[in-house]
């Protein structure tokens, strides 16, 4: 079991300290069941915790798959804000930011299986998320990289890909699987193979 | 409720009949209430059938999503028995391919949901094993068309099963939305796997009306 949100909660209140636990576990039962077939049981008796102690923090599993979405939701934007700054070029940007997201999520098995499962089943707690992702989406159409309509669907297209992207890093420790999902998701956004992989390169080569 | 497994069940032995019951109404409660919202009694009483008759024929409700939707993916591959012979580019048979599958969802209008539900929701280490032949056989067929544009020099990609998953996921997405009001929706879904498979976008849209005018025909 990866000890991801307890160790943040080191030093923290024993409140943060219990989540932490319950967060760590639950990933690891979600992963292996699938959301809808984990039950709360199978998360105390990972966690080692009494059911009580469970209700004390969450009303049930909804809740709390909602509060583990949002947590990951905040781990993974946290590296990405200060991004844009330092890169101007929107596609190079775009699979910049999705290589860190998705090595975040090869380094910690299972966030990619939970993303994928919860990014449909909890979406309020996305929000953030997907409002900085269309933000840098609409900076590469008004750049003139990315020749699409951005609405909702358009969108959704593009979440899709990142998503199967991130559900088969769980089970294939295949590093460069990353890359080719960025492209794949710059081809969707309209940029052309030789462009994408252009930019690609050109994120490889900022993160080095 | 639509009673479409129901009718395909007339006539069948009475376990084929009791099946088609039990997924006409979970196609009815899985869209109202989400797949993981829904508990087996949910199903059986609003089949009016009893709990221990449900287990008679699956295991728990894992194994029925998957009978689900693998018996969805064949009623959706179906009307493409012959469809797509008479079209050598490969392009534009990704475009009718996607085309069937979509109209065939949109008349039915639950299965889109529940598809894309039951794909993002059972884990892969579940969904993979269970379903392996007959998913296999929907995929081959996605992947041999994929292999003959490689061939003709129409999509620039790797032809793995990542690039498969990632295509499959494309659609997915498209059938998810399906009925939603957006319109376009089929083209659009259809340019966005062709971009995906390395078409520029102009030749995509080209292949788009192409296929259009073959499907007026059919």
């Amino acid at each position: 079991m990866s000890r991801y949100f307890q160790d943040r909660a080191i030093g923290q209140n024993k409140k943060l300290r219990t989540r932490g636990v319950l967060f760590d576990s639950a990933l690891v039962m979600f992963c292996q069941e699938g959301i809808s077939n984990t039950r709360l049981d199978d998360i105390t008796q990972c966690a080692g915790m009494a059911n009580a102690t469970f209700y004390n923090h969450f009303k049930d599993k909804d809740e709390l798959v909602q509060a583990l979405a949002m947590a990951m939701a905040v781990e993974l934007l946290g590296p990405l804000k200060g991004l844009s700054v330092e890169i101007t070029d929107t596609p190079t940007l775009v699979a910049v930011g999705n290589r860190m997201v998705m090595s975040a999520a090869l380094e910690q098995k299972s966030w990619g299986t939970f993303l994928a499962q919860s990014f449909y089943l909890v979406p309020p707690s996305y929000v953030d998320v997907k409002i900085l992702m269309k933000e840098i989406f609409d900076m590469g159409v008004e750049q003139g990289f990315f020749t699409v309509i951005l609405d909702e669907f358009q969108m959704d297209q593009v979440y899709s890909v990142m998503l199967s992207g991130l559900r088969t890093l769980d089970h294939h420790d295949d590093e460069s699987l990353i890359d080719r999902t960025s492209e794949n998701m710059l081809r969707v956004l309209g940029m052309s193979p030789v462009s994408a992989s252009l930019a690609v390169a050109k994120g490889r080569a900022f993160i080095r | 409720m639509s009673r479409y497994f129901q009718d395909r069940a007339i006539g069948q032995n009475k376990k084929l009949r009791t099946r088609g019951v039990l997924f006409d109404s979970a196609l009815v409660i899985f869209c109202k209430q989400g797949i993981s919202n829904t508990r087996l009694e949910d199903i059986t009483q609003y089949a009016g059938i009893a709990n221990a008759t449900f287990y008679n024929h699956f295991k728990d409700k894992d194994e029925f999503v998957h009978a689900l939707a693998i018996s969805i993916v064949l009623e959706l591959l179906k009307p493409l028995e012959g469809a797509l012979v008479e079209i050598k580019d490969a392009a534009i048979r990704i475009v009718v391919l996607t085309n069937v599958i979509m109209n065939t969802a949109l008349k039915q209008e639950l299965w889109g949901t529940f598809l894309a539900q039951s794909f993002y929701i059972v884990p892969l280490r579940i969904l993979v094993p269970a379903g392996l032949s007959r998913h296999l056989d929907a995929s081959t067929r996605l992947k041999a068309i994929i292999d003959s544009g490689v061939e003709q020099g129409s999509f620039s990609i790797i032809s793995d099963r990542f690039q498969m998953e990632q295509v499959s996921w494309v659609l997915l997405s498209g059938l998810r939305r399906l009925g939603k009001g957006d319109v376009n929706i089929i083209d659009r879904t259809s340019e966005n796997m062709l971009r995906l498979l390395g078409v520029s976008s102009v030749n995509a849209r080209l292949a788009v009306s192409k296929a259009q005018a073959f499907l007026e025909l059919k």
